[in-house]
């Protein structure tokens, strides 16, 4: 028996979702939540083994990963649901945090399949051949970056709103031989690869209060 | 790689006579891929006004280690632009 709480707010996707696996034997599908909070208290309430959300929560996802997953006593896998979702969609997924995707245009014994093989798998997305060949760092997006010391903050925030090397440097009072070495530093640090994917993973690491809200308040 | 109008210098010069930090980075890539090197030894200092860098150095690469030769342009003991010529890789 799987455990499964979908998200959406006036989404096709998740009411289709809903409609398809609620009442099946093998699933016990919650109420459609309609907002992120409704969701991590559903997550810290009740025993979930998969998350299902549209493309337009992605945010929501990644705050859930980062914030609310890690506190939990199990956790649940993260899916996005999509109609036919594209190379794109699935990557962005992925760099998102979520565990897997599932197709709401395959028949519905397929889609309940691919919940299964998500939520008791090792194996992701990110060993999709096609998707593993554009290089996404899996959780990219969903995870809090390591800094090396007290101005890196300050310099990826410059960084992430698109400053050169150059102007960075005439913002933090240093040369630029010191703003090249601690981006490399930092993706280093990282794991990551590209000048860009420590901008993004940066903005991305905003926290969204509701969410980091301790679960006895 | 040795360069017209380049001179070698002595053995013993010590880097920091010439630049204030011994690591640079090397920018590729379209401006996304940062390759970290560090100096071993600076060579040579270039002389010729027409060249667009001052010295050569040896160099590793501080992350997947390998040695190479630099090209480098110090302006103010800082190492403002450079390119690597590697003698060892994996590819």
């Amino acid at each position: 028996m799987l455990n499964g709480c979908v998200a959406g707010w006036r989404s096709p996707e998740a009411d289709l979702a809903h409609s398809r696996l609620s009442g099946r034997a093998d699933l016990r599908i919650l109420p459609v939540r309609s907002t992120g909070v409704e969701v991590v208290e559903t997550l810290r309430s009740h025993p979930v083994d998969v998350v299902l959300l549209p493309m337009d929560w992605v945010d929501v996802a990644r705050a859930i990963k980062k914030d609310v997953l890690p506190a939990l006593a199990t956790t649940p896998s993260l899916v996005l649901i999509a109609h036919a979702p594209r190379l794109s969609t699935r990557a962005r997924a992925l760099a998102s945090g979520f565990d897997g995707v599932v197709d709401l245009a395959e028949d519905t014994e397929a889609v309940v399949a691919a919940l299964h093989r998500i939520t008791t798998s090792l194996t992701a997305d990110e060993n999709d051949f096609m998707v593993s060949d554009l290089g996404i760092i899996p959780d990219l997006l969903a995870r809090n970056l390591s800094l090396i010391d007290q101005h890196d903050s300050e310099f990826l925030d410059l960084l992430a709103i698109g400053t050169s090397d150059e102007e960075i440097a005439l913002a933090m009072e240093w040369n630029v031989q010191q703003v090249r070495n601690r981006v490399a530093a930092l993706l280093d640090a990282n794991g990551l690869r590209y000048r860009t994917q420590l901008a993004v993973a940066h903005v991305s690491s905003a926290r969204i209060p509701d969410f980091i809200r301790p679960i006895s308040e | 790689m040795i360069e017209q109008g380049c001179r070698l210098l002595p053995e013993g010069t010590d880097t920091f006579e010439i630049v204030d930090c011994p690591e640079f980075t090397v920018v590729t890539g379209d401006g996304e891929i940062y390759t970290l090197f560090r100096i071993v030894r600076i060579t040579h200092d270039c002389t010729e006004a027409k060249l667009p860098w001052t010295h050569l150095a040896n160099v590793s690469r501080v992350v997947d280690q390998a040695i190479g030769v630099a090209r480098l342009h110090v302006v103010d003991r800082v190492i403002v632009d450079a390119s690597v010529v590697m003698a060892l890789h994996d590819d």
